[in-house]
């Protein structure tokens, strides 16, 4: 394999470590997303199937960084001392919201 | 080999209330600075500014001669220690640590006196005192090459910030650390320099008389 390639594949503990504290932060929001989601959901009952997975991966992801943003500020900090912005982490927060989103849409359209 | 941190030209207002003018300061590798000052006078901000979290009107912040805009995003350069405690709540408190220091410096870590009891405990759980000793523990423990402490020994008791202090000492062989906090004696202690923050400005403190001086503290406080 060529420098490059070399260069391409390799991941660093460093790497490891940051894919971590996204997940940490996703997995410390999913369930009061989950009920945002939910709530948003039960004013279009109507489409409550389609506009659950919708919900989870716009709105909720949305209204729970707001709330993030005004109640526990500081945690941010936790990220912050390991090098992460929060930048890097609400996009890679959305980014993992979209794809939950995705993958429950998928699934209630084949049930 | 010694890192240095050098900031210069830092200000700051909030408004049109200036809070920083053109503060120049320096920090190497085996310094404990310790920084004073009244509430409000811009301790907390000066140092999220040095961390890259807080944006200044202005500021010149070098790492070893490297201009660092927002030193954070760069791998085990610089730390922050908040005024609140930036441990997430849901966390286990093996798992924050696996995270800062891995998997293996877990046990080690764990073994210390004030902090025998908190094993399989949540960080919600934590008093008020052990969760700061943890999240102090947890930062002089990072590679990082600077350390900024907002107000360390708040609401610690008085055993504990004598472990503090010594986890302080031990840390500055091979950090530059920078703390902030109104419990004067503690810092006046710890610390080999000292500074103080006053109408916008740093002033460096040489002997604990001069913050008498400059009514930072009573002159009583220096009696018995």
């Amino acid at each position: 394999m060529t420098e490059f390639g070399h260069k391409l594949t390799y991941i660093s503990p460093n790497m490891i470590v940051r894919g971590k504290l996204y997940w940490e932060f996703y997995k410390s929001t999913i369930g009061l997303n989950a009920v945002f989601s939910i709530t948003v959901s039960l004013f279009a009952m109507d489409v409550f199937v389609w506009a659950f997975p919708i919900s989870i991966a716009t709105v909720g992801p949305l209204l729970t960084l707001f709330y993030k943003e005004t109640t526990h500020q500081h945690e941010f900090y936790f990220y912050y001392n390991k090098g992460i912005s929060k930048t890097q982490l609400i996009s890679t927060y959305l980014l993992l919201c979209a794809i939950t989103g995705s993958v429950i849409f998928i699934l209630l359209s084949y049930v | 080999m010694s890192d240095i941190l050098e900031a210069d030209s830092i200000t700051k207002a909030f408004g049109r209330r200036p809070i920083l003018t053109d503060i120049f300061l320096k920090c190497e590798t085996g310094d404990i600075l310790g920084l004073m000052g009244r509430n409000g006078t811009g301790k907390s901000t000066l140092l999220k500014i040095l961390f890259g979290t807080l944006k200044a009107d202005n500021k010149f912040l070098r790492i070893n001669g490297e201009v660092c805009p927002k030193p954070f995003t760069k791998n085990d350069l610089i730390c922050y220690l908040p005024q609140d405690s930036f441990l997430p709540g849901n966390l286990q408190v093996e798992r924050a640590i696996e995270l800062y220091l891995g998997r293996e410096a877990v046990l080690l870590f764990l073994q210390d006196e004030y902090l025998c009891n908190v094993n399989g405990s949540q960080v919600s759980s934590l008093s008020g005192g052990e969760l700061r000793y943890l999240e102090i523990k947890l930062l002089l423990n990072l590679k990082s090459k600077f350390i900024l402490l907002d107000e360390p020994f708040n609401g610690i008791s008085p055993l504990v910030v004598e472990g503090i202090k010594a986890m302080i000492l031990a840390a500055s062989a091979t950090k530059g650390i920078i703390l902030s906090d109104h419990d004067f004696r503690n810092v006046l202690d710890v610390s080999n320099r000292c500074c103080l923050l006053l109408d916008g400005g740093i002033k460096t403190i040489s002997y604990p008389e001069e913050l008498v001086k400059w009514g930072y503290v009573s002159a009583s406080k220096f009696q018995n």
